[in-house]
């Protein structure tokens, strides 16, 4: 007696036969679903190295100790530090001095480290104690660097290289070079020891942070210990803060690469079901064989791991390639928008590529349940023809309808809560998104039935038959219109809210920017601008008046936060205010409060009159908020307090800019000339139309990742969308045969079926614009503002709607162009033998 | 009732409903058909000769009625445990053939017995050993649209009995070859039933085949009747 009956290999066979017979169709279904696994898998990679890099970036320069001194002025004294070894008797304690400086135009952290204290603490976890330190630090300008970085500079140890710190120039020696084990946590690291680098960043018996290693108790302790101004925090919690700031956009990236997924998982669904209708006989005789309905369901399903299986792992190979590429645009966007990210190399993480191929494949399987189902219900011996089969689907319209509406209503509802997380916004906007898929097929139904009842006397009886075919053959043209839907209203609703968003920043420059000319020091977060250069500057013919101002980070209950500190007056415009309490601008302009950023508010959930805890140089002081104003500058809000009270609060005099209105009959050029001999080195001056371009460069820079997203997405749905409306017309050779023996010329058939897919590529571009700016509406109104807290003006470009049909339009004729050739070129007699 | 019957119908009732419209196609349809014999089905085009091969191999169910082969109560099963006896028990050859065209003539056979849980090396064998019976030893690796008519109806022979199934069902299997083709498929058919002792329920409009089989029945207005010696119609 034979053994228990047992999947058959020969069934496999026959289904990778039928793959390879159909080679054009899976190859580009195979294509739409690698490049959409590459770019999950890319965006992680990218992602990820970014994440992985900061991490290692914040450990590099807080090391693995526990807890932080810092100072709500900026600068400890080094005094308390060497009372906090003899008084308190904490060994395990390290001074950190550390500052931008520049070598051949290229940002670095110098770190001013105490050698003798780091080897005995060990609190990087760079392997900088095996090279030496101690030796390699011992000499005046000795500076040391990863080997890495030293290679990219072309030094050697023994090397001099020229430093820039503080508008100064200096020489130092390269002591030596360690090889690290993350190169990316080094990559824009300076080490010198601590006396240099107070020199370099002039600042003299000042340390930027003492870091501890102690247990919470003995921190408890130290807390009333400390000097006013300086403050005790945990160095997780603090570095918590400074990573949650970033995660937003991190966030975006990878919802915007599922959504490829998404359209991949669509095609998935198309090609499954295409196959299985193809192969309703072979099915059938598998039944009659006496193949189970779940052995048939595992069947289908076993084919289409088969098929996911062969692209993710192609895709997480070219996803390896492309996160390599993105990582440097991830890296500038979060170093643009959040904080100094030196390092730009690729940390390849196995988890990304796991997660990618695991995604494709379960996506894949997911998409292939609802075919391999119908598969599983096939009758033996195809009784069931395929008029009957289209009949069953037309019967299920109806249920899809009900289930699409639900699907939208149930993303509504996730959309109601205010205060929702990002996650759930791209939750619901995943269900309204489903749900208008599924309501193609009927609203493509609906469409050609009105156009047969509207304009059937007008129509020729090839268009006729073209129009017809779209909904007598639903159950193949409803998800390749649906994919194609989703994929371009992709990018409707990405372009729609990128464009507003630049328009709202324009708008917001041209308010925020009031002044003639900018004066600034060139280097990000140095000491800035002398007060005695803004005199120097007011003094100039043309120039009706200055205003300083301060940009820095300060200490707040929140972690750190960006400051402006300016010198605001009555009449000023320069804060575009969005809400404010009474009389809330003349105590702003009297040092009475805050004025908070938008997204502060919206993430802090901070409401004028609330107070905001800050450490300033007297130690922690409450302001009241005063207002809120629009802001689009950072990403993670931002302060803004009357110069004075700052200064008074911060014993701060530096000026990281200022603002030169000019006179109104003074010519600009003319006056930037004169303003920038005036300027010392280091210095530079900007004029309005300048710092706008710049902005809003920096904007476009911002998006481009986002722009090269959409772009792979659109090339998702085309390969897909090519092979959906490829197959679907290459499934019909033996009708062009028919068509064609009874005396339909060949350029008449390609007519029908040029005319078929430009009707339903048509059909795809318009219901895609209203799906693309609800899309739009949701990610302006929703994920825009529950990532970044911006308010953002809806913009509606009329060159994107046209994008958006064309885009349908030649996606949908170029997939028309082998199938009318081959059509039209093939012998019927032939087709007909074929089949 | 003939206890000893082998295939056993008994007042089979089944209709076909279009909308409000019900088509009764079997009408209390009674039929007992004896272990190894062959038995010839005739009749007119959509009389439901087809319908009872159907329901005789458990593809269709039927509104009323029992049928019942060696004994076991194929109305009582489960549609898997229906699936699962007609993988074992029963070999279908069809008019159109239906054989599998991504799989040659020798995987169309082996499949049968690869489901059957055959190891590799019983498969291997019963497949060449049946390819060679029905003459295409040669032509094993070809696929379907390679093989003639006959040839293509030969594997589909050969596929219906190389796992040894206790009855076979044939429906048309002479119908779309020409007449000298037909007979020898008939031939080798007989020859080969001979050789296993298997059932044989011969669906036939064909005068010649259906004077091949031991006893002959006609399907009229829902029901069997029963022909005595060699029929003319």
């Amino acid at each position: 007696m034979p053994g228990s009956p047992t999947g058959s290999p020969l069934l496999l066979r026959s289904s990778l036969r039928f793959l390879l017979r159909h080679r054009w169709h899976s190859s580009l279904t195979l294509i739409a679903v690698m490049l959409a696994v590459a770019m999950v898998v890319g965006v992680d990679l990218a992602n990820s190295s970014a994440r992985r890099a900061f991490a290692l970036s914040l450990e590099s320069i807080s090391g693995t100790t526990s807890h932080q001194i810092i100072a709500g002025g900026g600068a400890i004294d080094e005094r308390v530090y060497a009372r906090l070894r003899s008084e308190r008797g904490i060994k395990t304690s390290l001074p950190l001095v550390t500052g931008p400086v520049t070598i051949d135009g290229q940002t670095f952290t110098l770190l001013g480290v105490d050698p003798i204290s780091e080897i005995a603490l060990g609190r990087h976890s760079i392997g900088l104690a095996s090279t030496g330190l101690d030796r390699a630090l011992l000499s005046d300008n000795a500076a040391i660097l990863s080997q890495r970085v030293a290679a990219q500079l072309g030094l050697q140890p023994g090397d001099t290289f020229t430093v820039t710190a503080a508008q100064q120039q200096y020489s130092l020696l390269l002591s030596g070079a360690f090889a690290s084990d993350n190169s990316a946590a080094t990559e824009g690291l300076l080490f010198v020891d601590i006396a240099l680098a107070q020199r370099l960043l002039q600042r003299y018996g000042l340390l930027d942070r003492i870091d501890l290693s102690l247990s919470d108790a003995e921190a408890e302790s130290l807390k009333n210990w400390l000097p006013p101004g300086l403050q005790i925090v945990q160095s997780e919690a603090r570095n918590n803060n400074l990573r949650q700031m970033s995660e937003a956009f991190h966030i975006n990236l990878t919802a915007m690469s599922l959504l490829a997924l998404l359209v991949a998982a669509l095609l998935i669904y198309n090609t499954v079901t295409l196959s299985v209708i193809q192969r309703r006989k072979t099915l059938g005789i598998f039944r009659a064989l006496g193949l189970s309905r779940r052995e048939l369901f595992s069947l289908v399903l076993k084919e289409t791991a088969l098929l996911a299986a062969v692209a993710s792992l192609a895709g997480i190979v070219l996803g390896s390639l492309l996160g390599q590429a993105l990582v440097h645009l991830v890296t500038r966007t979060v170093d643009d928008l959040y904080f100094n990210l030196h390092v730009s190399s690729f940390l390849f993480d196995a988890t990304s590529l796991l997660k990618g191929f695991l995604l494709g494949l379960g996506l894949a399987l997911v998409a292939a349940i609802l075919p391999a189902w119908e598969a599983s219900k096939s009758t033996p011996i195809a009784t069931m023809q395929r008029s009957a089969l289209e009949r069953a689907h037309w019967r299920n319209l109806p249920r899809l309808g009900v289930v699409a509406v639900s699907s939208i209503a149930l993303g509504c509802l996730l959309l109601l809560p205010q205060q929702g997380t990002l996650i759930e916004g791209f939750i619901a906007l995943t269900f309204i998104v489903i749900g208008c898929c599924l309501l193609v097929p009927l609203l493509l139904v609906a469409t050609t039935t009105v156009i047969m009842r509207l304009l059937k006397p007008l129509l020729s009886s090839i268009a006729r038959i073209a129009v017809r075919d779209i909904s007598a053959g639903i159950s193949r043209t409803g998800m390749a219109v649906a994919a194609l839907t989703v994929a371009v209203s992709v990018t409707v609703g990405v372009g729609v809210m990128v464009n507003s968003f630049r328009v709202t920043v324009n708008t917001w420059l041209e308010q925020y920017l009031s002044a003639d000319i900018y004066v600034s020091s060139r280097e990000r977060n140095g000491q800035g601008l002398s007060p005695a250069l803004a005199a120097q500057l007011a003094s100039l013919p043309g120039i009706a008046s200055v205003s300083a101002s301060r940009v820095t980070r300060v200490e707040s209950q929140f972690g750190p936060l960006p400051l402006i500190a300016l010198t605001a007056t009555a009449s000023d415009s320069r804060l575009p205010i969005k809400q404010i309490l009474d009389g809330g601008w003349q105590r702003f302009v009297d040092g009475e409060g805050l004025m908070i950023s938008e997204p502060l508010a919206y993430h802090r959930q901070l409401n004028p009159g609330d107070p905001l805890q800050l450490l300033t140089a007297k130690g922690e002081q409450t302001l009241p908020v005063l207002g809120i104003y629009y802001d689009y500058s950072s990403s993670v809000g931002m302060l803004a307090l009357q110069r004075d009270r700052y200064r008074q609060l911060w014993g701060d005099d530096h000026i990281s800019s200022l603002s030169l209105a000019a006179n109104p009959a003074q010519d600009l050029a003319e006056l930037l000339q004169r303003v920038k001999s005036q300027l010392p080195p280091g210095t530079a001056a900007i004029s309005n139309g300048e710092i706008r371009a710049v902005a809003i460069a920096v904007f476009d820079r911002t998006f481009e990742i986002t722009g090269i997203l959409r772009i792979l997405a659109v090339l998702v749905a085309f390969v897909g969308v090519l092979s959906a409306l490829m197959a679907l017309q290459l499934e019909r050779s033996r009708e062009f045969a028919i068509m064609r023996a009874t005396g339909m010329t060949p350029g008449q058939l390609a007519a029908m079926i040029f005319s078929q897919t430009a009707i339903m590529g048509l059909m795809a571009g318009l219901f895609a614009i209203p799906l693309g700016l609800i899309m739009a509406q949701i990610l302006i109104e929703v994920i825009n503002e529950r990532s970044f807290g911006w308010s953002i003006l809806y913009q509606l470009p009329p060159g994107v709607l046209l994008e958006a049909l064309s885009l349908a339009l030649v996606a949908a004729l170029l997939a028309a162009i082998y199938p009318a050739w081959r059509a039209a070129t093939v012998t019927p007699a032939l087709a007909l033998r074929e089949e | 009732m003939n206890d000893r019957a082998f295939v056993r119908l008994e007042n089979l009732q089944r209709s076909y409903h279009e909308g409000e419209q019900s088509h009764p196609v079997l009408q209390g349809l009674s039929l007992n058909i004896g272990a190894g014999e062959t038995v010839a089905l005739l009749g007119r085009s959509g009389c439901g000769k087809s319908t009872l091969l159907n329901i005789i191999s458990g593809i269709d169910t039927v509104d009323s009625g029992a049928v019942s082969i060696d004994n076991i109560d194929l109305i009582g099963l489960s549609e898997y445990r229906r699936t699962l006896f007609r993988r074992r028990h029963i070999g279908f050859i069809y008019q159109f053939f239906n054989l599998i065209p991504t799989l040659t003539a020798a995987e169309n056979i082996a499949l049968v017995l690869e489901l059957n849980g055959f190891s590799s090396a019983q498969v291997q064998a019963k497949t060449q050993a049946i390819l060679a019976a029905v003459g295409l030893g040669e032509q094993q690796r070809q696929f379907p649209d390679q093989l003639s008519g006959g040839q293509q109806q030969r594997v589909a022979i050969a596929r219906a009995l190389v796992h040894a199934p206790s009855l076979i069902l044939a429906d048309e299997l002479t119908g779309n070859l020409d007449a000298e083709t037909g007979a020898q498929i008939m031939t080798l058919l007989r020859e080969l039933i001979n050789e296993t002792g298997a059932t044989l329920l011969l669906v036939t409009h064909s005068l010649a085949v259906a004077n091949t089989a031991d006893r002959i029945v006609t399907l009229e207005d829902g029901l069997l009747q029963e022909r005595e010696g060699h029929f003319a119609w």
